[in-house]
């Protein structure tokens, strides 16, 4: 019989909605579509038979709407649901706090609707409680792109202890900055870029950009990540990462899609493969910090900051292989006459999510 | 009505339509936008010919969306240019009123004389055809109540071109209506006088000048639209009754053209009022009270007038004529004044 | 301006917002009895924008002669940040013959061609009429563009979604900008709103919408500049809904005894919050934070005594601009 689960659910109202929709087309991602994917969430959790879901609380009308749905008959398989009682700031705050109460609570899973910028959030918050992202950001590298159903299942299953957590998760790297006194992190990306504009938060002109560190390079991802990912590909679950000094008079040039919808021609300097474990010191004369897409921090002087690669991001949820598991779980007999391998290793697809492909 | 072989004649919806053909050559910041005024020509026949001849750059289809492309002719308008602009029926300015209202007619009295709205509001009015309550009135006495556009009421292809031409020169908002009855539609029973004598070449007809359409010295019968030309058909059916009727057409509501109607009731001492519109605190109200003010004593008879009976436009045919002002009614009403 | 300068959004801000409290203290001051809000030297409603001031000044940055603002009942603050006329434009709020509608307009009213800046009394029905005017630009062949006001309670009337339509249906180069200050007086967006984010309403006409949180300007700045860039380069409509604040009440004389979060109003003023981030990166200093501040106190008051020693106009002119 299954345990009594509970899973934490984040869905980040401001979330696919800065000016890269004007600048690049951005993705749009509406509160209605994010109401309808934590439905569709809702179902595979009920599904899977988990018993309690805590959601968020905004001000953006996305609890609200699900707080309205929850009551309908067609809601009747959802889990219960109860919302996190907390003070709306309308800031990134809302996410911390929420995720701390879930993780105070001892939920058995955290589901989070956002992008790379929403899924830095939860680092150093979520400690040891696996984390499933579906991608609803404007920049979507970390997150996966699988259909909430399934992500509600694969949760399900994994909160319900169907599934071994240990065969279908991982820890992710993060990037941490450090000048002394302050430090930050990052899960995917750190750019340190000239000039001194926060603004909208959003990079979109790299004709500023000087260094970029990065966690992972997928040849396939999107977002500043993509520059190492043309140039030396690395994996979500290797024990390295990446760090290019960006020269735009360099002979070396790398197109990458550096955000949706913007394709740009970047001249580099160097790549250096950078260990887990190591800091690197980084000259910074005035510029800003870029964590994961977006503008966060100024360095009004001189000074010298640290960066360091480390494994003590969130614990992620491979959805795929998590289903995999599931799948050699059933024991359904078979009346396929045709033969058939019995052996579930042979179906694997060769490459996980974060598996390394080195 | 006499006609020589090189007069032409076309009809009201031509003439209005060569108007605005005429001063789209002249003026490029000219340019017509509504529903369905492009390739179809204006369901009424407004802008007939006008998309072949100017392309879908200056005669333009909107969506369904009063509100947002009435008020788009607002601001290209002050912007300076000068959109004439069709509403498809006059019954459709509840959707678009604010508009109408509260924006092309104030802004240049709320700006002190400033801003200036140069345009042309085109709408088909009027019953007789069994479109019922949604798609029949007149309510040209509801723009004209409110301050701030001219409202222009053509009843005959001469005056629909000339007036048409005016209205687009004008620096204030026209209201410019057109009944359906007077166009010269060929998918509608229409009064001959549907089609006159209309010159090739632009030509103006003052806006807020009255136009005596009949003379005669025993009644007077002030008037509009297509009850112009039914009044005319009663008057020179009476005149063989030996009853001289006097026509004044009065073209347009805003301006009130006071002089031409008081110089008329003065001279014959009766007068009936005809109009299409509904009958309490309209038009028939206000030529009567413009007579009161003037000399009360310059009617032989008590002031008379005919008007739908203040009930919405019905469908079926005996009711809708029953409130419509038709022929037997005025010449029954021109007959109760010489009694 | 169009490259940021943050000293000069700072110094548009403090004036605005010295424009605003000095009009709220004048519009009491002559109150008699207090509670007549027709009586005194500036009779009749008053909507003030303080804390609304990021919007405007963000988005005007980047405006030039020729472009134009439809903005709504609440319009000072986008019509001092467009270069409207102060002094004219006080005079007029007096109801005097010196202001920019001789006195016909009033508060709610205020029209100067000159710069191409209206507002309407009617919510969202300035909306129509900046597609309009940007219908012109565009058949001008001009690069100029125009700017749409509402707020987030506006935004449910037809004429918004009306305008979004034509924007889109014809690529005008409009950006509607909507102040969401969380409140349609005293109803709360989550009351009045489904889908809750117009930027998002904006996707659904195949328009960009950006949502601007934190009442930030330079945010906006950036937001505005690339909206409007858009729009000159003849790529259509965005729209833009930054998240405000109605830092005083929807009217003179609102009580807001609806307002639940009104005791943590003023932690949320952008203005101070903004010298502060000015000041951490040494681009503002105490000095120049009372030198902002004198020029702004003495603006106004030259305006205000401009408008005081206006003449009334006479009941006569009241027949006068009706018509052309």
């Amino acid at each position: 019989m299954s345990k009594v689960a509970t899973v934490g659910v984040i869905a980040n109202p401001a979330s696919s909605r800065d000016v890269r929709r004007i600048v690049a087309r951005g993705p749009a991602t509406t509160a209605n579509d994010k109401i309808n994917m934590l439905v569709r969430l809702m179902e595979g959790l009920g599904g899977a038979g988990v018993n309690t879901v805590i959601s968020m609380s905004d001000a953006g009308g996305i609890a609200a709407g699900l707080a309205g749905l929850s009551t309908r008959k067609s809601a009747s398989n959802w889990p219960v649901l109860h919302f996190v009682d907390q003070e709306i700031t309308h800031t990134p705050t809302d996410t911390v706090t929420a995720v701390e109460h879930m993780a105070e609570r001892g939920v058995d899973a955290i589901v989070v609707l956002g992008g790379d910028g929403t899924n830095r959030l939860l680092i150093g918050k979520s400690g040891d409680i696996p984390v499933a992202s579906i991608s609803s950001g404007t920049n979507n590298a970390f997150p996966s792109r699988h259909e909430p159903t399934v992500v509600g299942l694969a949760v399900g299953f994994l909160a319900t202890g169907r599934v071994d957590r240990q065969r279908c998760s991982y820890r992710a790297k993060t990037l941490q900055v450090s000048d002394g006194s302050t430090s930050t992190k990052a899960l995917v990306d750190m750019a340190i870029l000239d000039g001194d504009r926060i603004a909208t938060g959003a990079i979109w002109d790299v004709t500023s950009l000087r260094e970029v560190f990065l966690c992972f390079a997928e040849p396939h991802a999107i977002g500043l990540s993509s520059l190492g990912g043309r140039l030396r590909p690395v994996c979500r679950r290797d024990p390295h990462g990446l760090r290019i000094t960006v020269d735009e008079r360099s002979n070396h040039r790398v197109l990458a899609p550096i955000a949706p919808g913007l394709v740009r021609d970047i001249g580099v300097a160097h790549v250096d493969v950078m260990s887990a474990g190591n800091a690197v010191e980084v000259d910074v004369s005035s510029g800003v910090i870029a964590l994961d897409g977006e503008r966060a921090h100024r360095f009004p002087e001189r000074r010298s900051v640290t960066v360091s690669l480390d494994l003590d991001g969130p614990i992620v949820l491979d959805v795929q292989r998590a289903m995999q598991l599931a799948a050699e779980g059933q024991q359904v007999e078979e009346h396929n006459a045709r033969p058939h391998t019995t052996d579930p290793s042979q179906t694997h697809p060769t490459n996980h999510e974060g598996e390394s492909n080195d | 009505m006499s006609t020589t072989t090189e007069s032409r004649r076309v009809t009201t919806a031509k003439a209005m339509a060569e108007g605005i053909g005429q001063e789209m050559q002249r003026d490029p910041n000219v340019f017509v936008m509504g529903e369905d005024v492009g390739a179809y020509g204006g369901i009424f026949g407004s802008t007939t010919d006008l998309f072949g001849e100017f392309g879908p750059d200056r005669v333009i289809d909107t969506p369904i969306s009063e509100t947002g492309f009435i008020g788009a002719g607002i601001g290209a308008a002050v912007e300076g240019l000068r959109p004439v602009v069709e509403l498809m029926f006059v019954d459709f300015y509840g959707v678009c009123m604010d508009q109408i209202s509260n924006h092309m007619a104030k802004i240049h009295y709320e700006s002190g004389g400033n801003v200036k709205v140069p345009m042309v509001l085109m709408s088909a009015t009027g019953g007789g055809y069994s479109d019922a309550a949604q798609h029949s009135q007149c309510l040209w006495g509801t723009f004209a109540h409110l301050p701030g556009m001219k409202v222009v009421v053509p009843s005959n292809p001469y005056d629909a071109k000339g007036l048409m031409i005016s209205a687009i020169r004008d620096d204030n908002p026209v209201m410019y209506l057109f009944h359906k009855g007077g166009q010269g539609l060929v998918w509608m029973e229409k009064n001959p006088r549907s089609i006159g004598e209309v010159p090739e070449e632009p030509y103006t007809v003052p806006i807020g000048k009255a136009a005596v359409a009949k003379e005669g010295t025993d009644v007077t019968i002030v008037t509009l639209s297509l009850s112009v030309q039914h009044s005319l058909d009663v008057a020179e059916q009476l005149e063989g009754e030996g009853i001289s009727v006097e026509v004044v057409d009065l073209r347009s509501l805003v301006p009130l053209d006071t002089e031409t109607v008081l110089e008329s009731v003065g001279k014959t001492g009766r007068v009936l009022v005809v109009d299409e519109d509904y009958k309490s605190f309209g038009l028939t109200g206000e030529i009567a009270a413009v007579i009161a003010e003037n000399d009360p004593g310059m009617l032989k008879k008590p002031f008379s007038r005919l008007a739908v009976p203040d009930v919405p436009i019905p469908y079926a045919r005996p009711l809708e004529y029953g409130v419509l002002p038709t022929r037997e009614k005025i010449t029954a009403a021109v007959k109760d004044l010489m009694a | 301006m169009t490259e940021l300068d943050r000293l000069a959004m700072y110094r548009q801000m403090v004036r605005i917002r010295q424009y605003e409290a000095r009009i709220m203290q004048e519009y009491h001051a002559d109150k008699s009895p207090a509670w007549d809000i027709g009586a005194g030297l500036i009779p009749g409603e008053m909507h003030l924008s303080a804390g609304q001031e990021p919007a405007a000044v963000g988005v005007c940055a980047h405006l030039k002669k020729g472009d134009a603002i439809t903005a709504p009942h609440r319009p000072h603050h986008f019509a001092l940040a467009h270069g409207v006329d102060m002094n004219k434009m006080t005079a007029e709020i007096y109801g005097r013959e010196t202001g920019l509608c001789r006195g016909k307009g009033g508060h709610m009213h205020l029209f100067d061609p000159d710069n191409h800046f209206s507002c309407s009394g009617i919510i969202a029905q300035g909306l129509p009429v900046a597609c309009g005017q940007a219908l012109a630009f565009q058949r001008k062949g001009t690069d100029n563009v125009a700017v749409a006001v509402a707020g987030e309670g506006a935004a449910n009337q037809g004429a918004f979604h009306e305008s979004l339509n034509l924007a889109a249906v014809w690529n005008l180069p409009v950006i509607f900008v909507i102040e969401d200050n969380d409140w349609a007086i005293s109803v709360p967006r989550s009351a009045s709103t489904a889908g809750v984010s117009n930027a998002d309403r904006a996707s659904g006409y195949g328009i960009p919408g950006v949502r601007v949180e934190d009442n930030d300007v330079e945010a906006m700045f950036e937001a505005a500049g690339a909206a409007i860039d858009r729009a000159r380069a003849g790529e259509g409509p965005s729209l833009i809904e930054i998240h405000t604040l109605r830092l005083w009440g929807h009217f003179e004389g609102d009580a807001q005894a609806y307002r639940s979060e009104l005791e943590t109003v003023n932690e949320r003023d952008p203005i101070p919050k903004y010298a502060a981030s000015l000041q951490e990166l040494g681009d503002l200093t105490d000095d120049q934070i009372a030198d902002i501040q004198a020029e702004a106190d003495a603006e106004v008051d030259a305006a205000i005594e401009f408008a005081k020693s206006s003449p009334e106009p006479t009941a006569e002119d009241a027949l006068l601009h009706v018509f052309a």
